[in-house]
C-alpha cells in the first residue's frame, strides 16, 4: 500500500506533474498520434583511390597511431554530399525544401515552421540532420543514410545523392589525371623550346662567320703552314751552306729575300689560324661551347619525353572512382521514429530532473534556524 | 510565553540564505587554511593552475615550434584549462569531509556544504586562471579574440556543471571508501588522453569520432573551442547529452551525500 501512497504523494507534487507527468503525456500524444513516419534509405559505396605511389595499407597503418588513416577522398565525398552545392541540386531537381515544408510532415519535424528559420542556410542545417554517413570495415566502405517522410521521396533523394557523389568523384578523377599528364607535357614543351634555341644559336654562329666545320676548315691552313715552314727550313739550310762556301754568290741575296717573303707569309698564316678575334681557333672554341649546350638540351628533351611516358602510364594506373556496393531501395516500412523509446526518454529525463531538483531542495531545507 | 521563534518553520528562502552564508564562510575558511595569510597567500589559488599552464605551453612551444592547423597557444591552453577544471574539482572534493569533520557539529554545516564550498572554490580559481591566461595570450597576440563568446561561455559552463556533478558523486564515494581516492588518481591519468583536451574531433577518423563523442567532456571542450576559433573549427557537441549525463550522475551523487550525512550524524 506504501507504493500507492507514495504515488499519490508524487501526483500531488506540482513539480512532478510539471516535469514528469505533463511531458510524458505530451510525448505519448506526439509520438503516438502526431509524429510523422520516417522512412530510411541506405546506399553503400566505396571510393577507390588507386595511387601507384601511395604507401601501402600497412605503411599507412604504421604512420597513424595504430589506425588506418581516414581516406581523404572519402572525406571529400562526405564533405561534398553535406555541402550547399549538393543541397542546391536536390532542392532544384527534387524540390527538397518544398517537400520538407509540406503540411503532411508533422509540425515538429517540418521545415520552416518558425518563420525566422526559413532561409537556405536553415534548410542546410535541416538537411544535414537528415543525412548521415557511417564508415565501416577496413576498405573504407561508406554508408549513406537518408531520412525523409515518404518512401518514394526518400529513395529519390538517396539515389540522387549517390549519383551526385559519383559525378563529383569522376570529375575529381579527370582533373587529377589531367594534372599529372599536363605537368609532364609542359616540361617537355619547355625542353623542346630550349633545345631549339640552342640549335638556332649554333647555326647563327656558324653562318655569321661563314664557317661550317671549323675543325676541317682549320686543317687546310695548317697544311699550308707546315709547307711554308718546310720551305723556310730548307731555304735557311741552303743559305747557311752558301754563305760558308761562296759568300759572294749572288744567290745569297736571292735566298735572303725568299726567306723574308716566306716569314711574312708564315706570320700572316699563323695569325689567321690562332690569333685574335675572328681567327679560326677562337671560333672553334665558341662553337664547342655552343655544341655542349646543344647536346645538353637534347638530353633534357630525352628525359622529358621519358617522364611524359611515365606520367601517362601513371595516369592510366591512377584511378579515383566510386564503386556502388548497394544502391538504395524504396523503403516499405517506416523504421523510425522509435515511438516507445521517445516516450521513455522524455519520462526518464523528466524523472531525473525532478529527482535532482527534489534532492537539491531537500539539501537546502536541511539548513534551519 | 513566546516560543514561536524556535518552532517557526524556516522558509525555503531563509534556508537558502543560511546555506549561502555557510558555503561562503566555508570557502573563505578553505582559502585561509590552504594558503594562509602570508606571502602571496590566496593569490596561489590562481597562480597554481596558471604556472602549470605556462609550463605546459613552454614545453609544447619547445617541441612543436610550428603551429599546426590551429594556433597552438589557445589550443593548448583550452585543453589544459579544461583538464584542470574537472581534475582539480573532483580531486579536491575527495578529501572534503575528513579535515572538516569538526565543523559538522554545527547544525547548519552540512556535508553537502563542504563539497559545494570546495567545488565553488576550484571552479572559481580555474576559471579565473583561464581568463587571465587567455587575456595574456591575447595581449601577446598569440590568441585570437574569441569568435563567439556565448559559445565559449556555454562550453565552459557545461564543463563546470559536469565537473560539479561528478564531484558530488566521487566526493561522497571517497568519503565512504578510501580506495576510491587511489582509483580516481589512476583513472584521471588514464582518462587524460580521452578527455578531448588534446585532439580535435573533426580531425579524427569517422569511427573514432563516434567513440569520442561518448565522452561528455569532449563535447564541452569542442564547444569551448568553437567559441574561440569560430565556424571554421567544425566543433562536434551536444549539450543535451552533457546535461543528461549531469542529471544521471547527480541523482546517485546527491543520494550518497545524504547517506554520508546520516553516517556522520550517527557517530
Amino acid at each position: 500500500m506504501g507504493g500507492v501512497d507514495r504515488l499519490r504523494r508524487w501526483l500531488a507534487d506540482p513539480l512532478f506533474v510539471l516535469l514528469v507527468l505533463l511531458p510524458g503525456l505530451l510525448a505519448v500524444v506526439y509520438e503516438g498520434v502526431i509524429a510523422s513516419d520516417v522512412y530510411i534509405a541506405e546506399a553503400t559505396f566505396v571510393v577507390h583511390n588507386e595511387d601507384p605511389h601511395a604507401p601501402g595499407r600497412f605503411a599507412g597503418l604504421l604512420a597513424g597511431v595504430g589506425l588506418p588513416p581516414a581516406d581523404e577522398t572519402s572525406s571529400a565525398v562526405v564533405a561534398f554530399v553535406q555541402s550547399r552545392e549538393a543541397l542546391k541540386v536536390l532542392d532544384q531537381d527534387l524540390g527538397y525544401g518544398r517537400a520538407m515544408a509540406s503540411a503532411s510532415v508533422d509540425p515538429l519535424s517540418r521545415f520552416g515552421v518558425l518563420p525566422w528559420r526559413r532561409g537556405f542556410e536553415y534548410l542546410l542545417l535541416y538537411y544535414r540532420d537528415r543525412i548521415a554517413f557511417a564508415e565501416g570495415g577496413a576498405a573504407n566502405v561508406l554508408t549513406l543514410t537518408v531520412r525523409a517522410y515518404e518512401p518514394g521521396q526518400t529513395l529519390s533523394i538517396a539515389s540522387r545523392l549517390v549519383d551526385l557523389a559519383e559525378a563529383k568523384v569522376n570529375a575529381l578523377d579527370r582533373s587529377v589525371r589531367d594534372d599529372i599528364v599536363h605537368f609532364a607535357e609542359t616540361d617537355l614543351a619547355d625542353a623542346h623550346r630550349l633545345s631549339l634555341e640552342a640549335d638556332k644559336v649554333l647555326a647563327q654562329a656558324r653562318a655569321g662567320r661563314g664557317v661550317y666545320d671549323p675543325d676541317r676548315q682549320v686543317a687546310v691552313p695548317l697544311v699550308v703552314l707546315g709547307k711554308l715552314e718546310e720551305e723556310l727550313a730548307s731555304a735557311r739550310t741552303l743559305l747557311g751552306s752558301l754563305e760558308q762556301i761562296a759568300p759572294k754568290n749572288p744567290q745569297v741575296e736571292v735566298l735572303r729575300r725568299q726567306i723574308e717573303g716566306i716569314e711574312t707569309q708564315l706570320a700572316r698564316e699563323r695569325r689567321s689560324v690562332a690569333g685574335q678575334d675572328g681567327s679560326l681557333s677562337n671560333l672553334a672554341e665558341t662553337l664547342d661551347a655552343l655544341n655542349v649546350e646543344h647536346v645538353a638540351a637534347a638530353h633534357v628533351v630525352g628525359a622529358a619525353i621519358q617522364s611524359l611516358t611515365v606520367a601517362r602510364a601513371d595516369a592510366r594506373r591512377r584511378r579515383i572512382y566510386l564503386e556502388r556496393i548497394a544502391d538504395p531501395i524504396r523503403p516499405d516500412v517506416a523504421l523510425e521514429p522509435y515511438r516507445l523509446r521517445g516516450v521513455l526518454a522524455v519520462l526518464g529525463l523528466g524523472l531525473l530532473l525532478w529527482a535532482v531538483i527534489r534532492l537539491l531542495v531537500s539539501a537546502v531545507r536541511e539548513h534551519q534556524h | 510565553m513566546s516560543i514561536s521563534t524556535d518552532i517557526r518553520v524556516t522558509s525555503f528562502a531563509e534556508s537558502l540564505t543560511i546555506q549561502r552564508r555557510v558555503v561562503y564562510a566555508l570557502v573563505l575558511r578553505e582559502i585561509l587554511t590552504r594558503y594562509g595569510r602570508h606571502g602571496l597567500g590566496f593569490l596561489w589559488l590562481f597562480l597554481e593552475p596558471m604556472l602549470f599552464s605556462v609550463g605546459v605551453l613552454a614545453v609544447w612551444k619547445l617541441f612543436h615550434a610550428t603551429h599546426l592547423v590551429l594556433p597552438l597557444a589557445p589550443f593548448t591552453l583550452s585543453g589544459y584549462a579544461t583538464v584542470l577544471v574537472w581534475r582539480n574539482t573532483i580531486g579536491r572534493v575527495i578529501a572534503a569531509v575528513e579535515p572538516n569533520r569538526a565543523l559538522l557539529h554545527h547544525r547548519n554545516v552540512r556535508v553537502i556544504d563542504l563539497f559545494l564550498a570546495r567545488i565553488i572554490l576550484e571552479l572559481g580559481s580555474t576559471t579565473t586562471s583561464f581568463l587571465v591566461m587567455y587575456g595574456a595570450l591575447m595581449a601577446l597576440d598569440l590568441a585570437p579574440w574569441p569568435a563567439d563568446l556565448s559559445a565559449m561561455l556555454m562550453g565552459w559552463g557545461a564543463l563546470s556543471l559536469l565537473s560539479a556533478s561528478l564531484a558530488l558523486l566521487v566526493g561522497p564515494l571517497a568519503t565512504l571508501n578510501d580506495s576510491v581516492e587511489r582509483v580516481w588518481h589512476v583513472f584521471s591519468y588514464l582518462f587524460l588522453p580521452a578527455s578531448g583536451a588534446f585532439f580535435v574531433v573533426s580531425a579524427l577518423p569517422m569511427r573514432l569520432q563516434s567513440i569520442a563523442l561518448w565522452v561528455p567532456t569532449v563535447h564541452c571542450v569542442e564547444l569551448l573551442r568553437q567559441g574561440i576559433f569560430g565556424r571554421a573549427y567544425h566543433g562536434h557537441y551536444d549539450l543535451g547529452f552533457v546535461f543528461t549525463v549531469c542529471l544521471a550522475v547527480l541523482v546517485p551523487g546527491l543520494y550518497l551525500v545524504r547517506y554520508v550525512q546520516s553516517q556522520v550524524e550517527g557517530e
